[in-house]
């Protein structure tokens, strides 16, 4: 009897043993993948290459458009020269037309305007443009040495477009309406004057004004100010500030960066009491299980761990590009550099300390009164699983709106989301936090 | 293309057997954080057994959690469900215990000499019916000389035989033997003088 019940208590004893766990100690894990380097290897490449195609994204538009600035600015200054030399030749040739009317017949003058109208219209039908407007130039250049010799040519090429052109009608239609264009034509070459001379006074002056102009978008291209950022996390509200400067890539889209001090304060349930999957990875100490409390009273004290509070001073470092969607609203979307300079992590535990009274029963045998006594206790932890961690970062997301104050100084009011990547996602607390960026630019 | 989206996916719900194929199959740092996590309470338990120091056991924990990871694929999966949970809880132990004792060897801790003679251990009566908590058997396990806890974790707890118990000590064993009986004699002894109160 004796020998089989001490072999069941040995038995006991073995199966107790066997089924034994500690709780989970927090932090454990982040330390053991900290040890092997190799926890967060993967997970920051994507992001960081992310982050690099921005970059790439921004430069390559940067070089762009200087590229297409400068074309931009070649071509305006050809175009601008080219038109003035035409209208130039145009009013060389109207004084010359002036000259020949008041010589000629009033039957030539209509064939040398119905010729360039037949010319003009018929272009666009005609294959062989090119040699027509070069024969256009010849009788031009005609017109000035022999009129009867240019009526001829002009007689010459009215029915060789005739016989080429399928629509006579076309033809003989123009020829009616062809008082009509000639009045439009006078219009139409006092406006080009109008408009030469303008623009070739300011043309002589463009060369400062232009250099004015690259000096006021220049100013334009770069924006600095000065940011004011509350936040909201699960635990309190946080402040944060710093500078914001930002490149104006083309018209909508600009690049942006800056650095950021931000004071972020966190809360985190216990994994044993925040109902997700870890709860079965850490077994409640054997201590707490339902059983009578006789026993319980005779297990150690307990600490159950119910929360944890981390207070973060960190920097944030963000490169994000803006879309401007209206003349005051924009949309922006990036990445931030978050290298954490303080942690200071505080544990909260609910401890049971069991006591025992000894009593004397009715039998004269002593008898156990178990009794608990239960306490919230915060302990200041030496962990600070965010500091010094290198590949930490955000993925941001903001809109806002731009207000002008004055002239030179502008606000705007920017809610923002900051999405946590990298190790900043592997860790206990979520980090996930938003706010309001007040940016005051100067 | 699998993007690492770690804080969508980070709630995707893991058991044993997705942990281990994903370790096995791809050495994803998830799979080795959800075995971790969950055999971290178990692994120290067992070496707390053997190593008393706390720095020493937390390190040993790391120890069997990077020879585990490493020789996962040796790992023989039987069954299922709570099947494959006991026996993968077994080789983790016996990882465990074989590091905590080459620690134990390193150290010089084994020359401990059973003092506690035969006559010593009277058989006594006890309460068998009470219920046993882990913490009070390690109370009672530390009042051991360590050469017998050792023995009785082993051969007991972690299913060793007396050779391979034999071999990991360098003893013979007989004396594997002698040690585990006076190791259960004791413990019964103890068990009686610290928790059967209200004996007749």
């Amino acid at each position: 009897m004796k020998e089989k019940d001490n072999k069941e208590l040995i038995e006991r004893m073995v199966a107790t043993l066997r089924d034994h766990a500690a709780p989970y100690k927090e932090g454990a894990w982040e330390r053991f993948a900290a040890s092997q380097g190799k926890g967060k290897k993967i997970t920051p490449i994507w992001y960081l290459s992310g982050a690099a195609a921005m970059v790439l994204l921004g430069v390559a538009l940067l070089i762009n458009s200087g590229i297409f600035d400068r074309n931009n600015a070649v071509m305006h200054k050809e175009y601008t020269q080219t038109q003035v030399d035409d209208r130039k030749t145009d009013l060389k040739n109207d004084a010359l037309a002036e000259e020949y009317k008041k010589e000629d017949d009033q039957e030539a003058t209509d064939n040398s305007q119905s010729k360039s109208t037949v010319l003009a219209f018929t272009q666009p039908k005609q294959g062989g443009t090119n040699s027509i407007t070069k024969l256009h130039q010849t009788v031009q250049t005609e017109q000035l040495n022999n009129d009867n010799r240019e009526q001829v040519i002009v007689g010459a090429v009215e029915k060789e477009i005739q016989t080429d052109t399928p629509g006579q009608e076309v033809v003989a239609d123009d020829k009616e309406k062809t008082p009509q264009l000639a009045e439009r034509r006078v219009e139409s070459k006092e406006d080009a004057l109008m408009r030469m001379l303008s623009e070739e006074s300011a043309y002589a002056s463009s060369p400062s004004s232009m250099a004015q102009k690259n000096e006021h978008i220049g100013a334009k291209k770069w924006n600095v100010g000065v940011m004011f950022a509350p936040s909201l996390t699960e635990e309190r509200v946080n402040m944060g500030g710093g500078v914001t400067v930002a490149y104006q890539i083309s018209e909508k889209v600009s690049i942006g960066s800056g650095v950021s001090l931000v004071d972020l304060g966190l809360r985190q349930s216990s994994p044993n009491t925040a109902g997700n999957g870890n709860v079965m990875d850490s077994p409640a100490p054997a201590s707490l299980s339902n059983q009578s409390p006789m026993f319980n009273a005779r297990s150690v004290e307990t600490k159950e761990l119910t929360s944890i509070n981390t207070n973060l001073l960190a920097l944030d470092i963000p490169v994000d590009i803006k879309y401007q969607v209206s003349k005051q609203f924009y949309a922006s979307a990036g990445v931030s550099f978050f290298a954490v300079l303080n942690e200071n992590r505080t544990n909260n535990f609910l401890t049971r300390t069991p006591t025992d009274r000894t009593l004397q029963s009715a039998e004269g045998l002593a008898v156990r009164q178990p009794e608990f006594q239960i306490k919230n206790v915060s302990e200041k932890s030496a962990e600070t699983p965010y500091q010094g961690n290198g590949y930490s970062g955000f993925l941001n997301f903001s809109v806002g709106r731009k207000m002008p104050i004055s002239n030179k100084v502008g606000i705007a009011v920017e809610p923002f989301i900051k999405i946590p990547v990298g190790t900043l996602s592997n860790q206990d607390m979520n980090l996930r936090y938003g706010g309001v960026r007040v940016i005051t630019s100067f | 293309m699998k993007y690492r989206l770690g804080f969508i996916n980070k709630d995707k719900t893991l058991t044993l057997e997705s942990a281990l194929d994903r370790c096995v199959q791809k050495n994803d740092e998830r799979g080795k954080e959800f075995i971790y996590k969950r055999y971290y309470g178990y692994i120290i338990a067992v070496i707390s057994r053997y190593v008393k120091n706390e720095y020493d056991a937390e390190e040993l924990v790391n120890e069997t959690f990077i020879k585990a990871f490493k020789n996962l694929p040796k790992f023989n999966r039987v069954g299922e469900g709570n099947i494959l949970e006991k026996s993968f809880r077994g080789w983790l132990a016996r990882i465990a215990a074989n590091l905590s004792i080459d620690l134990l060897r390193t150290q010089k801790h084994m020359v401990a000499i059973d003092e506690v003679g035969e006559h010593d251990i009277k058989p006594v009566m006890i309460n068998a019916a009470d219920k046993l908590f882990a913490e009070d058997i390690m109370k009672l396990l530390d009042k051991l000389p360590e050469i017998q806890r050792l023995i009785f974790n082993l051969y007991e707890v972690e299913g060793y035989a007396h050779e391979e118990i034999g071999k990991l000590l360098n003893i013979p064993d007989s004396t594997s033997r002698t040690y585990l009986t006076r190791a259960k004699q004791k413990l019964r002894k103890l068990y009686v003088e610290e928790f059967a109160i209200g004996k007749p």
